[in-house]
């Protein structure tokens, strides 16, 4: 008697679990994930941030991960893939303006949801782009810098590479400021490729042929770790400079506290990653979502330095994270 | 050989001279630009040209053999993800970090020679596929996040000056040259070289190993690309990745504006000098009239073209 007791409770709860796997089955959703380019630290965190996000979501979502390695071609051989796996979403981040327009175009008439992470397309063919404003984050750091000169010195700027909407934009949304400054004056914009030796090369010739900079405006990080070396080298003063959030740049910025350097960091935080995969589970479930989150640029100050360098994690982190201190080490651990 | 004939042939080739005059002409024009004369600018320009100019005697060497390596910028990217790896920061570490960066540079170069003798892959090809392969296992390896860095007494070796005038990288630089040219132009291995290069049929039919001596410049140019990726991880201090990666074209491009032919049987140490520290002084002059990138390219291709116009000009009229 006992024994048939015992086994009726456990064909129930058998046939409770099972119901309720069936039941999460139905409510999950399939989402591709196209991770656009592995090949620096800043796409690895970005990805890294998606898949945490994943994992705290593993009851409502599988992803499908594809792999493009910054190559256009296989960006579109890579969607074309996921409307054939009839995914429910699809997250990319466009290497391309204009090249992967048809292919989303095609995702949408398939019913597939279509966001975008970090980079946006030159049309309407998706259904939610996640990503700072890179006008915004050129506007953050001319600001900050405007307001150290208050309104009056030379200066530089350290692009990245024209004819790329992330470098325009920044140094658009830098140049409006500035603009409005009559006693700013940039002595020279030159374009950097984001590079530290590039940065570096293009100061120290800067610094011989102007023997007044008041101040550094760039658009990267490691420009402006290859600007303050090129101003130790020249042994010249430092001045303020524009920086980012990279922690190679904030641990840099913390050793120079004490000799007067004081800098800024912008953000463009990786932890879009995770903030694109929360937006699509609200598109899966209906609830109407912002077409272009476009999210307020993050920026550190001096006074919270302390709170983002990691002094013992290594230069490639990024402190805009959503990771934990253990997934970080994970990655990052020196 | 009697002295005189050593003179002779310390004697600059004409399209060293010729790239040299075209580096005076481009220093002028960079000086007035920055509205100084300063010998220690023009230094600190060479100072940070040596990686480049390191690995453009490598490729001078593979290009004096008739070959051409394409994997020389993936080569000095994986030496600077190995070096920052190995190094991580400690001085201690300096003899393990340089032999093994060292070490996986001449196996790239063993891997290139290999196929592009034994295995009869034509020579581009061949590089162009290890180049791939590296950066692959460069990705691989650090899973795009690379780890470590160079200990600051380390980068010592391109940011500090001997005696407060000579940059330390200059005088690397120097010597790998006079090694180089040494090697080529005085010793018998060296002529052998030269000769296969230039006519490798006549060079077998002498009974000389030139498989051997092609995989031994493969195997030289590689060492030299890892040297200018270890220079470069000197100037940056950190790990990152496809950071030497610009070298491939832009050692292709200084060494034929040093005088380097594509035919083979060429090595012209000065001219790859000269040609390496154009193009570097070029992009310093761009950075200081603040032009468009794609400035760069134009002036680069435009230096190329009259390099190479002044040579067969020169052909033309001797001829």
């Amino acid at each position: 008697m006992k024994q048939g007791i015992r086994m009726l409770a456990t064909a129930a709860v058998l046939t409770a679990g099972l119901a309720s796997a069936a039941f999460a089955a139905e409510k999950k959703y399939t989402i591709g994930y196209d991770n656009y380019f592995m090949g620096n630290s800043w796409s690895v965190q970005l990805a890294a941030e998606f898949k945490a996000e994943a994992e705290r979501h593993k009851d409502q979502v599988d992803v499908v991960y594809v792999e493009s390695a910054g190559d256009t071609q296989k960006q579109i051989a890579n969607i074309e893939d996921l409307i054939t796996k009839k995914v429910d979403a699809i997250i990319t981040t466009p290497t391309s303006p204009t090249a992967l327009i048809p292919a989303l175009k095609k995702a949408r008439a398939a019913g597939i949801k279509v966001i975008l992470l970090a980079s946006t397309i030159k049309s309407q063919d998706y259904d939610a782009l996640v990503t700072v404003d890179d006008v915004a984050f050129g506007r953050a750091g001319a600001e900050w810098l405007v307001k150290q000169l208050n309104g009056k010195g030379d200066i530089i700027v350290l692009n990245g590479i024209a004819g790329l909407s992330t470098s325009d934009d920044r140094f658009k949304g830098a140049k409006e400021v500035f603009d409005k400054y009559p006693d700013i004056k940039i002595v020279a914009a030159v374009n950097a490729s984001w590079d530290y030796a590039q940065g570096k090369q293009a100061v120290s010739n800067l610094l011989a042929a102007n023997p007044k900079i008041d101040g550094v405006w760039s658009q990267g990080g490691a420009m402006t770790l290859g600007a303050i070396d090129a101003f130790e080298a020249a042994q010249r003063p430092l001045v303020p400079m524009t920086g980012e959030d990279n922690n190679g740049y904030l641990k840099r910025w913390k050793a120079l506290e004490g000799k007067g350097f004081d800098s800024i960091g912008t953000s463009k935080p990786t932890w879009l990653g995770s903030e694109a995969l929360l937006v699509t589970i609200k598109l899966l479930n209906g609830e109407t979502v912002e077409k272009d989150m476009i999210l307020p640029v993050p920026t550190i100050t001096a006074a919270d330095l302390d709170k983002f360098v990691k002094p013992d994690l290594s230069d490639s982190f990024w402190a805009g994270t959503r990771l934990t201190d253990d997934q970080v080490k994970a990655i990052f651990a020196n | 050989m009697s002295a005189n004939a050593y003179l002779v042939r310390m004697k600059p080739a004409p399209a060293s001279l010729r790239a040299v005059v075209l580096l005076v002409l481009l220093l002028a024009a960079f000086f007035v630009s920055a509205r100084v004369f300063s010998p220690l600018l023009l230094l600190d320009n060479i100072r940070q040209a040596a990686p480049l100019g390191v690995v453009v005697l490598g490729q001078a060497l593979v290009l004096m053999m008739g070959r051409l390596d394409l994997s020389v910028g993936a080569t000095a990217s994986m030496a600077n993800i190995v070096l920052c790896a190995t190094f991580n920061g400690d001085m201690a570490n300096l003899v393990p970090a340089l032999a093994l960066t060292l070490g996986a540079g001449a196996l790239v170069g063993l891997a290139n020679g290999i196929m592009a003798t034994k295995l009869k892959i034509p020579a581009f090809l061949a590089t162009l596929a290890t180049s791939m392969i590296v950066a692959g296992l460069v990705v691989f390896f650090t899973g795009g996040s690379p780890r470590g860095a160079v200990p600051a007494q380390f980068r010592a070796v391109t940011e500090a000056w001997l005696f407060g005038i000579v940059p330390w990288s200059a005088l690397i630089w120097l010597v790998l040259l006079i090694g180089l040219m040494l090697l080529v132009h005085y010793t018998m291995l060296g002529r052998k070289m030269i000769l296969s290069g230039a006519n490798l049929v006549a060079a077998r039919h002498s009974g000389i190993p030139s498989d051997g001596l092609i995989v031994l410049s493969f195997v030289l140019c590689s060492l030299l690309a890892a040297t200018g990726g270890i220079l470069l991880s000197a100037i940056t201090g950190m790990a990152s990745i496809g950071v030497g990666n610009g070298f491939t074209l832009d050692s292709i491009a200084a060494a034929v504006i040093g005088g380097a032919l594509f035919s083979g049987g060429v090595f012209l140490p000065l001219g790859a000098m000269a040609g390496a520290l154009i193009l570097f002084v070029v992009q310093s002059l761009l950075y200081l009239l603040a032009l468009p990138p794609a400035a760069k390219f134009i002036v680069q291709g435009g230096i190329i073209v009259l390099a190479l116009a002044l040579a067969s000009f020169r052909k033309g009229r001797s001829s």
